[in-house]
């Protein structure tokens, strides 16, 4: 069905493949820039991912003006504000960033503050109140599972006020993600688990938040048939190049689509983890998923049932009556993490990652503040919460 | 046909039943005097239409929620704009719900969201206390619980009481 008014926009630009990297010397030069500051951290330095990019660039006009490498797991405040008065320093005239969500997070929020020539990045908090056209980005993910190359969102925390401050900007949206095999392969077993887990997650709730559309739908629906076939693959055998790669597109079309249609209540609970106990990220994402779905399951039924094709492949698909279709997906999603588990140790409930008992009220109550809720299809409060909770707990 | 000018007149008469509805349910709904403790004193919201207004604002004053009138305040903590008339107009005549508008990009927000999720619901209780069963039907995902009759609220909104 169409919805009666939807907005979409994926602008990036995606070159995805083996060798990708040696294509941003063109690419900046596309951009008219010649002198990136490359973002990343410790770890993609000691792996040497950080120097396989070096050497993609190595053979051109293009400079490195600077290589920041000390971003922590959570992107903040002070960080963004040190990487843009380096950016400054050093005359760089564009951004490269290279890791997860982290990294790509706090590059936005540099790009922001550098652009708007600003000192305080909190008057750009909100949704959709930055204007105009930012500093040429490119990002390199170095895992698979937030999608950040391709969405519209910046969550950067600000320590002084104890607060994650949220920037929702189609302007945010990077002019260039690249995708290259070589900076995922080396991502071990649980990580690559928990990530991808993140990604059918968003694709899973782009699919049934409100906000859906035909063009997100397409994206979340190419992205859960991708991770069917090859999350498992990459966990069993990291050194799988084409699943590497596989996974990497579905990151990115899962991030494009919840970009455009929103995540939902398994997001809101999942930030609220995340902030009151300092659960992963894709560690909430797999013990929330089934739960939540099942509380979805009286509003969504529809939409879970049609997911079984993308989840289980068209065989179980046909094979399994209409009515049937929603609550099998579930039980799809519950036997997929079960052998995640079994395979890499990706943890199925709260208590196995540091949730007590006493926190689950306070996760509550700073979920149903989470923006993630009000695009869910079922109104989530803080006894429908506390009740999927219990239930992972 | 409406005139733009005779939308920017309900519109009006629309944010100052809304806000003095607001500040009823703030006082008078256990559920949302217990959502507005997030706020610090003096934290002000303003709801707004691009680009020249009308304007609706509200302040946190000694657990209150107080509705300030219709003139547009520079620093405000909270800004939720719709991006234009007819906009505004689907969601404050009850065409449409808050979270619908959120998703189909019809507002944006200025400031922490977080903090604007506290004021979304009280929009949404506002509304199942001062629009009839049929609008609140199509628009609320699902009805929230009361916890004063809409008489009260009814009185305390035309009276303004707080």
């Amino acid at each position: 069905m169409i919805p009666s008014y939807y907005e979409f926009q994926n602008s990036v630009k995606i070159i995805s493949g083996k060798k990708a990297l040696e294509n941003i010397p063109f690419e900046l030069k596309n951009l008219e820039v010649k002198r990136p500051m490359i973002l990343t951290n410790d770890i993609l330095v000691d792996l040497g991912q950080v120097k396989i990019v070096e050497n993609a660039i190595k053979e051109s006009n293009i400079v490195i003006g600077s290589i920041f490498t000390d971003i922590p797991p959570d992107s903040s405040v002070k960080v963004v504000n040190e990487v843009a008065k380096v950016y400054k320093e050093t005359g760089c005239d564009c951004l490269i960033a290279i890791g997860g969500g982290s990294v790509i997070d706090t590059a936005k929020g540099a790009n922001i503050v550098i652009s708007k020539n600003t000192d305080d990045l909190m008057k750009y908090m909100g949704a959709e109140i930055i204007t105009g056209k930012l500093k040429p980005f490119i990002a390199i993910p170095s895992t698979a599972g937030t999608g950040s190359e391709a969405t519209l969102v910046a969550v950067i925390a600000n320590q002084d006020k104890n607060i994650k401050m949220e920037f929702l900007s189609y302007n945010l949206l990077l002019d260039v993600a690249v995708l290259d095999p070589r900076m995922t392969v080396s991502l071990p077993a649980r990580l690559t688990a928990s990530t991808g887990v993140d990604s059918l997650v968003h694709a899973i709730e782009a699919y049934t938040c409100i906000q859906k559309n035909p063009l997100s739908d397409a994206y979340a629906f190419a992205a859960i048939n991708l991770i069917r076939d090859n999350l498992q693959k990459v966990v069993d055998d990291g050194k799988d190049i084409d699943g590497r790669l596989a996974m990497a597109n579905a990151s990115l079309m899962a991030g494009a689509a919840f970009s455009n249609s929103m995540v939902g209540v398994v997001h809101a609970i999942g930030h609220a983890c995340g902030g009151v106990c300092r659960v992963p990220h894709g560690d909430a994402m797999t013990i929330l998923l089934p739960h939540c779905m099942e509380f979805n399951m009286d509003k969504m039924a529809d939409g879970y049932a049609e997911l079984l094709l993308p989840l289980a492949g068209d065989e179980i698909f046909a094979n399994t009556p209409k009515n049937d279709r929603a609550n099998k997906s579930v039980e799809v999603i519950r036997n997929k993490i079960d052998k995640l588990n079994k395979t890499s140790g990706l943890p199925t409930r709260l208590r196995d990652v540091g949730v007590k008992k006493e926190n689950l009220r306070s996760i509550a109550n700073t979920a149903i503040n989470d923006g993630a809720i009000l695009a869910n299809p079922k109104e989530a409060g803080f006894e429908d919460v506390m009740m999927i909770l219990d239930k992972a707990f | 046909m409406v005139t733009n000018s005779g939308k920017k007149r309900l519109i009006k008469i629309v944010f100052w039943f809304l806000g003095r509805g607001i500040q009823s349910v703030a006082s008078f709904d256990k559920t949302v005097k217990e959502e507005i403790r997030i706020y610090d004193e003096g934290t002000t919201v303003m709801l707004a239409v691009a680009p020249f207004g009308p304007y609706m604002v509200m302040q946190k004053k000694s657990e209150k929620l107080i509705y300030l009138g219709e003139k547009e305040v520079g620093n405000a903590d909270i800004i939720i704009s719709f991006k234009n008339i007819e906009a505004a107009i689907l969601v404050l005549t009850g065409q449409m719900g808050i979270d619908r508008a959120y998703a189909e990009h019809r507002y944006v927000v200025k400031g922490d969201l977080y903090l604007s999720m506290p004021i979304v619901r009280a929009l949404c209780i506002v509304e199942a206390y001062l629009f009839p069963k049929f609008i609140t039907k199509k628009i609320l995902k699902e009805m929230p619980t009361r916890t004063n009759n809409k008489l009260n609220i009814y009185v305390a909104t035309l009276l303004g009481i707080k």
